[in-house]
């Protein structure tokens, strides 16, 4: 094989590793995580990638080094060949079934703590998805869901700060997904299905909700806020979205944003 | 044969393969640009089918061009630019029959001279007075902010990180529409179908019955979608980007209207049209003053339920519960008969029959043939459910009340309230009572649900269940 190609072959390694070096300096890494349980999803992540990397990078060296080695022009050697190696085969099955196995394991806590062990706190709100829009619901001052006070808010969610939030996640008509970057969080909404989605969140600020599934061709458009303020300044945003809600009169000053 | 030979014509081969190669990429990257560069200007459909169906013992000929009128046209401008020799006008002209029309020959406006000289006229008009869709334009009359419109105009792009522009075409024209026909190419596949917005009505707004709506009832919509239709919350978008939207909303509307007077003057009552400037703001006038002066009629409530002045919890209560009594007997009343249509348990199923504006003249059996051509076949609209808790219009008791005065413009819902002519059916306290009741329908079944009584005590009877 020409040198060129050979070459070639040991780029993908070198810049594949190079770009993995540029990426997080240059501002194109994960999001900011400012959820409690985030760290051990970007634990799983960093293991995995290393992992991974790691065989990547291997497996590429030792492809541009057989490339160099026989190379076709140079070699006289006639080729020789062979019917396997029963040693071979069983190390290359076993050693990664064990590296699945051992994932499999090392990530059970985090899976559980995501989608297992539901903090025993009343639902803050429910969010339905729908083509192309995050409709959400609020259970209002008696605190239940489906009485005249409940509270509708669209496109703009706010959680209470270092509390354990409980959602309810439903879909209106196909599947969504509900995407919380900085906080780790991303879970389907099926049709017919209700669906519990909990986590904590550390700092206040305004962060993305979008969606993760292609659900038709508005999809860009899914695209929310989440509002993650002090606990007084979340019952005050929810007291005076409620109260606007049971308008009898036009506010005296039309809403500015 | 000599290996050597074999080589030799490998390498040609090999040689040959990679020049085709490359021609093919250099010829596909013309291609692909050409093809680009060639995709003409995007125009304003003419809006003759309203025309047709408000004449239906007309001819739907005598308003538009037809199939064989269409390619005598088409060849005639061939022929001509054929001439003329200039391949990329004549793809030009192929591709935009509004163009075609403008550039109509003496030859061609022979074939019906009339009609296609009416036809002329009518698009002439319209872009003197609003432009393209790439480079619309609005006469100082009409009273719209060209800027905005500029903004929400033209091509979706991205001008610098901070200025989009052609925002009506990145959010809007899937469903509604280059013309804001409301017939996208994504419309026929929503119930309710999207806004056509060419008759000027809106559905949801603060205004009285036959009113403009404000700019911000049209912000409203924008801003918090329609639950229970296809109309998604742009919430999210910046506020002047949602603005320059409202506006060109305004316009397409502004134009749709104008159109159609002149459509009617010009087919219908069969009048001159002289294209001057006087004329053509005579046109615009009527359709500006009604948007300008939308915030003049906006419906103000001029008293509140008596519970929301109570302060005492246990006398609030007692009051709303009453207020929702009185409601329910008038929703089932004679008075304002809501359950005419919405049903006595205000599931909206008593009516089956029903049609807005935009779908009652649209009979397959009164057009034939005809009704094959529509894009959107004639729908149906389906009173409310009341019980859904889902208000297109808003949930506010304002917005109810305003649904309940008013009307819904554009469809069957009349309006209990006073307007011009008409002595209101309902007092402004006998519509806050529908409205608590109303209100309350959703959440009726959070009393247990009674059991089948009489199937329990029919099986009991009968010994037949346990």
């Amino acid at each position: 094989m020409n040198k060129f190609w050979c070459l070639l072959f040991l780029a993908v390694p070198v810049l594949g590793v190079a770009a993995f070096a540029w990426a997080p300096g240059a501002g194109y890494w994960l999001p900011r995580d400012i959820s409690d349980h985030g760290w051990q999803i970007d634990h799983l992540f960093y293991f995995v990638l290393t992992l991974t990397g790691a065989v990547f990078v291997a497996t590429e060296l030792a492809l541009f080094w057989f490339a160099w080695k026989y190379d076709g022009r140079t070699n006289m050697q006639p080729v020789r060949f062979t019917h396997g190696s029963h040693d071979v085969e069983v190390l290359w099955t076993l050693a990664p079934a064990a590296t699945l196995v051992f994932i499999a394991i090392y990530q059970m806590n985090a899976w559980a703590d995501v989608k297992m062990r539901q903090p025993d706190v009343p639902v803050l709100a429910e969010v339905t998805a729908r083509q192309f829009e995050w409709r959400i619901r609020y259970p209002g001052a008696d605190g239940r869901f489906d009485t005249l006070d409940d509270v509708h808010v669209v496109n703009d969610l706010h959680v209470p700060v270092d509390r354990d939030i409980l959602i309810t996640l439903k879909s209106q008509d196909v599947l969504h997904s509900f995407f919380l970057p900085n906080l780790r969080i991303k879970q389907d909404a099926v049709p017919g299905m209700k669906i519990p989605v909990w986590f904590r969140a550390r700092d206040v600020g305004e962060f993305d909700l979008v969606c993760a599934e292609l659900c038709g061709w508005g999809h860009y458009k899914m695209k929310g806020r989440l509002t993650v303020q002090s606990a007084s300044a979340f019952q005050q945003w929810l007291a005076e979205t409620a109260a606007a809600q049971e308008a009898t009169q036009e506010p005296e000053v039309e809403e500015s944003e | 044969m000599c290996p050597s030979d074999a080589g030799e014509r490998r390498r040609v081969a090999l040689e040959g393969r990679r020049r085709r190669a490359a021609t093919c990429c250099a010829l596909l990257w013309l291609a692909a640009a050409a093809g680009c560069g060639g995709l003409s200007a995007p125009q304003f459909r003419l809006n003759m089918e309203d025309i047709i169906r408000e004449t239906p013992d007309k001819d739907p000929d005598e308003f538009r061009i037809t199939g064989r009128e269409r390619e005598q046209v088409r060849q005639g401008l061939l022929e001509e630019m054929r001439r003329e020799k200039d391949p990329q006008k004549i793809e030009q002209l192929e591709a935009n029959f509004g163009a075609a029309l403008d550039a109509g020959t003496e030859e061609v406006l022979k074939l019906k001279r009339d009609k296609i000289k009416k036809l002329k006229i009518l698009n002439t008009a319209l872009v003197a007075l609003f432009g393209t869709p790439d480079e619309p334009y609005v006469f100082p009359e009409s009273g719209l902010d060209i800027k905005k419109i500029r903004l929400a105009a033209g091509p979706a792009q991205t001008v610098n990180s901070n200025v989009r522009r052609g925002l009506y075409r990145q959010h809007c024209v899937h469903c509604h529409g280059i013309s804001g026909d409301g017939a996208g190419p994504t419309a026929v596949f929503l119930n309710p179908y999207p806004r056509d917005y060419r008759q000027g009505k809106f559905k949801f707004k603060s205004t009285e019955f036959a009113a403009k709506p404000t700019d911000a009832d049209l912000l409203h919509t924008l801003t918090e979608g329609i639950p229970g239709t296809a109309m998604p919350s742009f919430k999210l978008l910046p506020l002047d980007e949602r603005e320059a939207l409202v506006e060109y909303v305004k316009y397409l509307s502004m134009r749709g209207e104008v159109e159609l007077a002149m459509a009617r003057y010009l087919f219908v009552d069969e009048e001159d049209l002289e294209l001057s400037r006087s004329t053509l703001v005579e046109f615009l006038a009527e359709s500006a003053e009604s948007w300008s002066s939308a915030a003049e009629h906006v419906v103000r409530p001029q008293t509140q339920p008596a519970h929301v002045a109570a302060t005492d919890p246990a006398e609030k209560a007692r009051l709303l519960a009453e207020s929702i009594e009185r409601g329910r007997k008038l929703f089932a009343g004679e008075k304002a008969a809501c359950v005419k249509c919405h049903g006595p348990t205000g599931l909206g199923d008593s009516e089956d029959k029903l049609y807005d504006d935009w779908n009652k003249d649209k009979d397959p059996e009164k057009f034939g043939a005809e009704a094959a051509t529509w894009v959107l076949p004639r729908q149906q609209l389906r009173p409310r459910n009341l019980r859904l808790g889902i208000y297109r219009g808003g949930r506010r008791p304002l917005d109810l009340f305003r649904r309940i005065y008013t009307g819904i413009y554009g469809g069957p819902m009349p309006g209990a309230g006073p307007s011009p002519g008409r002595e209101a059916t309902l007092s402004e306290e006998e519509i806050w009572s529908v409205v608590d009741y109303i209100r309350s329908l959703p959440y009726e079944g959070q009393v247990a649900v009674p059991p089948p009584r009489q199937l329990t005590q029919r099986s009991r009877q009968s010994g037949s269940l346990p």
